[in-house]
């Protein structure tokens, strides 16, 4: 097996809430002992719910963040206390698409200049053979020559989630972090943003780090699925293997709050509904932070983490049941 | 997306700049085109008074002092037989000037403390916060005539004043469009491709941070008018043989019973130059709008 493209261990990233002049500053911790990694052209999903800290493992990997613990390592090199110059010339190996095709591409700024600004950064390419490129890229994701002299505004919500990607692609990165990326747009586009994604991946080699909260769009696109509930990886493995068996409780109530577009199996389906709501951040529960919610739950859950033991059928899970 | 038109969509996208769209947006706003118009016009006017005036504004003719408007002298003469049209139209050279005057000085000394302060945040954007505030605390005029006090009276100085007295809503304006630019996504997305730091400045905030300064520009430059005039009414700007409207409402203000004519032409300049100021800054808001807002 060839070493991995991307491996991530133990990362943390905490965020200081300040809540008044004078009170002390809290730690918030987002992302608490976090591992994982991405094989080369591999599709790896993080779901969770909101504040389960999945966006900021993406900025954290894009190094948008300062992790406070842990190591990154992309292709062999650490990047996780990069900084400055060092780390605008690993930028090209990993780039990313953001959430909200709205906000994420600059409103003053014409789409040639949007898609061709990371070839001028870096130099790759100046004038006419920037533009040239910039076609390119424009026809790779479906858009045309005759798009390039206008602005943001004048384009859909998918459209520009195209360019947001023909942007992200124009570097050749190894790697593609996609926060959300589809998920502001509505079903039809979602689809016509899948499939280019996979088009892509089949062209060009491209790992995805997919994050989303959408079930049905990771069983669609990705190889592995990582489960993040308060910060932590619950559950890790195969997409097939996660989707038909699952190992943790929470994964499987996940699961079950999933339509089924046969409407009689959808109505026979035993849903798991959870008591209670998603614990604070601020303070989470000891042990096992799913132990609030958990219909398993045992006394050993409130003592210490479960570690990460493997799976039949493959990956990993954080969970007692089964162990005692 | 469908290619076959892409001829069609090619000439109306690649043909359409952003000055020729904020253009024809702009030309739809009648108002304001009414008022650039007019402002126009005012400044030619006043650019070419020496061959546009009826009359030598400074010449005398003490035989024929206080008219009512006629038609030898269409806005009539003052106390020492000048004739008013003239004389109004040389004071917009002044007036006009003094209007840019302070805007440049309010620009020149607010807009930079206040991107360093909305940029760079944290102790350098406090400290520059709380000597904004001190210069605020001041009431306007007072602090204006204490300026004045200490340069002497002449209109550049009162300028200066009312420039410094401005400068605060210029520095708050880019420090809160900076920060509010320094927060969107796109600037995140410019850090995660390796856009450098001074590059994200350049391209990315300052061409977002530059449409409400426009909009601004055109109030205050009504403002310092405004500003302009009730100094010099007070005898504290234009000093003579200069004069501004403000002046010469101002000296015109002794004779308003036997000549009220006097004060009524130079009032109405400043009131429908102020006016204009206004109108079109509302239409450059209206024009200039961010794109991206309107379209969600």
């Amino acid at each position: 097996m060839t070493a991995p493209l991307l491996t991530v261990t133990d990362l943390e990233v905490t965020f200081k809430i300040r809540r008044g002049l004078l009170r002390p500053t809290r730690k918030l911790r987002a992302v608490n002992g976090v591992s994982f990694h991405i094989e080369p052209g591999e599709t790896l999903a993080v779901v969770g719910e909101s504040g389960s800290g999945k966006s900021t493992v993406a900025r954290a990997v894009m190094r948008l963040l300062e992790p406070s613990r842990g190591s990154i390592h992309l292709d062999g090199d650490d990047i996780s206390a990069m900084k400055g110059e060092a780390l605008r010339r690993i930028r090209p190996k990993l780039q990313m698409v953001f959430q909200d095709p709205y906000s994420s591409l600059d409103p003053s700024m014409i789409i040639a200049d949007v898609v061709g600004e990371p070839l001028t950064v870096h130099g790759v390419a100046t004038g006419a053979e920037r533009d040239r490129r910039v076609q390119d890229l424009l026809e790779q994701v479906g858009l045309g020559r005759y798009h390039m002299n206008r602005y943001p505004h004048e384009f859909s919500g998918g459209q520009r989630q195209r360019i947001a990607i023909a942007r992200a692609i124009a570097l050749e990165p190894k790697l593609l972090v996609l926060d959300e990326a589809v998920s502001a747009l509505d079903v039809s586009t979602q689809n016509q943003i899948l499939n280019l994604l996979e088009d892509l991946r089949r062209e060009l080699g491209i790992a995805y780090l997919f994050i989303s909260h959408d079930l049905g769009v990771v069983e669609h696109i990705a190889d592995r699925v990582a489960v993040t509930y308060l910060g932590r990886i619950v559950e890790e493995g195969p997409t097939e293997r996660v989707f038909a068996k699952p190992a943790h409780p929470y994964t499987e109530a996940l699961l079950s709050a999933v339509p089924v577009p046969n409407p009689r199996i959808q109505r026979s389906r035993q849903r798991i509904v959870l008591p209670g709501d998603v614990p604070s951040p601020l303070a989470p529960p000891s042990g096992c932070p799913f132990h609030t919610r958990c219909p398993h739950v045992m006394d050993v859950c409130r003592g210490e983490m479960p570690s990460h033991e493997s799976v039949a059928d493959g990956g990993s899970v954080a969970c007692y049941l089964g162990r005692v | 997306m469908s290619e076959p038109n892409a001829a069609a969509l090619d000439q109306l996208g690649a043909s359409m700049s952003a000055r020729q769209r904020f253009l024809r947006r702009f030309l739809r706003q009648r108002p304001a085109l009414y008022a650039l118009g007019f402002l126009v016009l005012l400044a030619l006017g006043a650019a070419f008074a020496p061959w546009v005036a009826p009359h030598d504004p400074l010449a005398q003719n003490l035989d024929r002092v206080l008219e009512a408007p006629s038609f030898d002298h269409f806005f009539g003469t003052d106390e020492l037989g000048r004739d008013v049209a003239s004389r109004t139209l040389f004071a917009a050279r002044i007036s006009l000037l003094a209007a840019f005057q302070a805007v440049f000085i309010a620009l020149l000394i607010g807009v930079p403390p206040g991107l360093v302060a909305g940029l760079f945040g944290g102790q350098t954007d406090n400290l520059i916060m709380r000597i904004t505030d001190a210069l605020m605390s001041f009431p306007p005029l007072i602090l204006a005539v204490a300026i004045i006090a200490v340069l002497g009276p002449s209109l550049t100085n009162a300028m200066i004043a009312v420039g410094i007295l401005l400068s605060p809503t210029f520095l708050r304006l880019m420090r809160g469009t900076a920060m509010a630019v320094a927060q969107e996504t796109y600037v995140e997305a410019a850090r995660s491709i390796g856009c450098s730091q001074s590059w994200i400045i350049t391209r990315h905030i300052l061409p977002n941070v530059v449409s409400p300064l426009f909009v601004q520009i055109s109030v205050f430059a009504g403002v310092a008018m405004l500003a302009e005039a009730g100094l010099s009414f007070l005898g504290l700007g234009a000093q003579p043989p200069d004069s501004s409207w403000g002046a010469m409402v101002g000296r015109g203000f002794r004779y308003i019973s036997h000549s009220p004519s006097l004060i009524v032409f130079p009032g109405l300049a400043i009131a429908v130059t102020v006016l204009a100021f206004y109108v079109l800054g509302d239409g450059l808001r209206d024009s200039l709008g961010r794109e991206v807002r309107r379209e969600q």
